[in-house]
């Protein structure tokens, strides 16, 4: 236990050394683009009409556009990386990305990068069914209203820096729900989770095109913003050669050529004045103030204590569910009644076949694509814990079969020749001497599901891990996924003490 | 006591795996008192002949009546009737979970035969006489193969059995606790207890048994007394077997 107890401790402090490493932001940036071959754009693949892809497979859009010619007249190879939108932080710091180009909001994250001036100037607008009888900003009034993760939109709507008027807005919502890419929004919005979505016009303009006339846009907008080329911060000399090259296009009229080619002239701003230039903004990044790292710490540790709830809860009633769940398949498994089996067999194989995320889609979805059921919002939930307890309890099964297995034919006859029942026999006999042969697999399948509770994001679900990835976002640092790695640590460790005890006190016989 | 009264009696019983015919149309009686010993070669069908009279192995032939109830009947509870016949394996098969004493005790108890008290009270009356009641809460992990198996005959006897089947009882032990389990089964016939034992023991069979069956192919042999058996052997295929393991 001891010896355990220094083990814990060397962990502990090694990640905080990384911590405070992370904390640091690393200055390691290229200062000559002389040298440079190629340009890596990191993008949401999800976010039309700047950067996706297209029916043939391709990655294009507006700002592909644009990088692609500002690279041609560099001679630099242009590379488009799709990224997690979570992760843009930690790809651009890695230096994995050059840059950030994608309908990149700049009002709120001024100080986190180094920007280009404004080249695009977006709007927040909302979206709801045709069919919804919402007609006005007013008509949101204690409605479900969705926007993506880490958004301009939750900005504008939920963030610091949101005018008074935003917040007032968003009081009125019954509820202000997150979801990870566009395409769930517009699901959730089709299947009744949610009334309305707010997103970039642009974007907006795009999918309503798209999707038909289903979908409507509200004729009064949110909150003006502007997009910019968004690089590592302290990393002008790329930005100054990026903006350059932008400044050149605008001259010979590349710039509005290729504006007009993705129906963006109204919104291009680049050299207008009264939009946010790269000067300005270099100022405003200058004058921040270093908060200290403890202090950092303890803030972000208080922000994600909030999911820390949720994530345990899915975990434990997860558990509940499925464990005797399992106990029930896997006697199901082994029914002497032919299709009883095949239909255990095959719903384990689909269980244990197909990705846990893509069965809470189906679970949380599947009522509404399927039988028309329109979705409450409460039942996002519910969905969770219905995919978890229906996945956990198909491996629970197999491992319970392992162990049902494992047990000495003997044993069952002896308990027959006394004249048990075959319930006597399972629950005296059998079931005692699997619970121990089944404790070392159950212990590894339930420190599993602890992490495997980050997957709840799917379903706009906040739990801790999607909490981490939004404070990570807007505070542009990675240091709350290594805070939320801290936790899951901490929650895994003390699992594994718990089941540990559990077989010592099983261990009084062999 | 009755001497003739038949506990058990096979009708024409038959039992095959698959093509494999292993009984072929055996009639034997098992009267009370009786002690019988099953001699035979290996795969000669001696164990499936045991195991198809509590219905351990469903027979696929003929009639099994056990005290008059014929088990092949499927609307007969069989848990009933294997109340009354006690059995011991080879391999013990104690549960490893349960004490010594649970082990004993808890099946009079789950099958309401006795009360609680009761059925300790038997279980320490049974603990003592196998010499064993210092291990009454030990586990079965702690106990001597020997020791295991005067565990499982105590088990099999705390139900009261009209009957105790012996499947090999001694074949899994070695050569040193033999003798323990030998002799408490001795005790036993001359308790005058009914028994049936499937055995390699040919001394135990000689000086115990009243009566000895030697099985051969699926078929009976030979059946005798001890005396007629062993000495004057008049089966080829029995004298053949006895050259080699006497």
């Amino acid at each position: 236990m001891k010896k355990k107890t220094i083990i814990f401790m060397l962990i502990m402090s090694l990640m905080a050394g990384m911590l405070v490493a992370c904390g640091k932001s690393s200055d390691d940036v290229v200062n000559t683009e002389a040298g440079r071959t190629t340009l890596i754009v990191g993008f949401d693949a999800e976010f039309k009409p700047y950067g996706y892809k297209d029916e043939n497979g391709e990655y294009v859009g507006f700002d592909l556009d644009l990088a692609e010619e500002v690279c041609e007249r560099n001679g630099w190879n242009l590379v488009k990386q799709p990224i997690d939108w979570a992760s843009k932080d930690m790809e651009l710091n890695s230096n994995s990305i050059d840059c950030i180009w994608n309908g990149f909001t700049l009002n709120g994250r001024e100080t986190d990068y180094t920007w280009t001036d404004a080249y695009v100037d977006n709007s927040q607008v909302v979206v709801v069914k045709s069919n919804s009888g919402i007609r006005e900003l007013t008509d949101l009034a204690d409605k479900n209203v969705i926007v993506q993760a880490d958004s301009s939109a939750l900005a504008a709507l939920a963030g610091e820096d949101a005018s008074e008027d935003n917040k007032a807005l968003r009081s009125t919502f019954k509820e202000l729900q997150q979801v990870g890419d566009y395409n769930s929004a517009f699901m959730n919005l089709e299947a009744g989770a949610a009334d309305a979505i707010c997103m970039d016009i642009g974007v907006a303009k795009y999918e309503i095109e798209a999707r038909g006339n289903d979908f409507m846009m509200l004729p009064d907008t949110i909150s003006s913003e502007e997009y910019g080329v968004g690089f590592k911060l302290g990393n002008t000399s790329l930005r100054d050669a990026v903006l350059e090259t932008l400044y050149e296009m605008v001259e010979d009229g590349t710039y509005a050529q290729i504006s007009d080619k993705w129906d963006l002239s109204d919104f291009a701003c680049l050299g207008n004045e009264g939009t946010s230039t790269a000067k300005e903004l270099d100022a405003m990044a200058a004058t921040t103030k270093d908060e200290s790292f403890l202090e950092k710490f303890a803030d972000i540790a208080g922000q994600l204590l909030s999911g820390v709830g949720a994530s345990l809860l899915i975990f434990i009633l997860t558990l509940c569910f499925s464990l005797p769940l399992g106990l029930l398949i896997c006697a199901g498994r082994r029914s002497k009644i032919k299709p009883v089996a095949w239909l255990v067999k095959f719903y384990i194989s689909i269980m244990r076949g197909t990705p846990l995320m893509l069965q809470l889609l189906v679970v949380f979805f599947g009522p509404f694509y399927v039988f028309g059921w329109s979705l409450s919002t409460s039942y996002r939930f519910y969905a969770v814990i219905i995919g978890f307890t229906l996945n956990y309890a198909a491996y629970f099964a197999e491992i319970y079969r392992s162990g049902v297995e494992a047990v000495p034919v003997g044993q069952h006859e002896a308990a027959q020749v006394l004249g048990y029942t075959k319930i006597q026999t399972f629950w005296k006999v059998t079931f005692p001497q699997m619970v121990k042969h089944v404790m070392p697999p159950v212990t590894n399948e339930v420190i599993t599901l602890v992490k495997d509770t980050s997957l709840a994001f799917v379903l706009a679900y906040t739990e801790m891990f999607t909490l981490a990835k939004q404070v990570a976002a807007s505070q542009a640092s990675i240091m709350p996924l290594f805070i939320a790695g801290l936790f899951y640590y901490i929650f895994n460790y003390v699992v594994a003490f718990i089941m540990e005890r559990i077989e010592k006190k099983l261990a009084y016989y062999k | 006591m009755k001497d003739n009264e038949i506990l058990i009696e096979t009708k024409e019983l038959c039992k095959s795996f698959g093509d494999h015919e292993v009984l072929k149309n055996l009639n034997i009686t098992v009267s009370k008192g009786e002690v019988i010993a099953i001699i035979g070669p290996s795969g000669c069908g001696k164990s499936t002949f045991l195991r198809s009279i509590n219905k351990l192995e469903t027979p696929t032939g003929g009639k099994v009546l056990v005290d008059g109830t014929d088990i092949t009947d499927k609307s007969v509870n069989i848990n009933k009737v294997r109340e009354k016949i006690g059995m011991v394996f080879q391999q013990f098969n104690l549960f490893p979970n349960m004490t010594i004493k649970n082990n004993i005790m808890l099946a009079p108890i789950q099958l309401k035969k006795m009360s609680k008290e009761e059925a300790s009270n038997k279980a320490d009356e049974l603990l003592k006489r196998i010499g064993l009641e210092d291990k009454a809460q030990s586990y079965p992990s702690k106990l001597s193969g020997g020791q295991k198996q005067r565990v499982a005959i105590a088990r099999a006897l705390a139900m009261n059995p009209a009957v105790m089947l012996f499947d090999e009882p001694t074949s899994a032990l070695d050569p040193e606790m033999v003798g323990e389990v030998l002799s408490l089964m001795k005790e036993l016939a001359l308790d005058g207890m009914t028994m049936v034992v499937v055995t390699h023991e040919m001394g135990f069979a000689k000086e115990v048994a009243t009566r000895v069956l030697f099985m051969n192919d699926g078929e009976i042999g030979e059946d005798g007394t001890p005396t007629e058996v062993f000495d004057n052997p008049k089966n080829p295929r029995l004298k053949e077997f006895l050259s080699k393991v006497l």
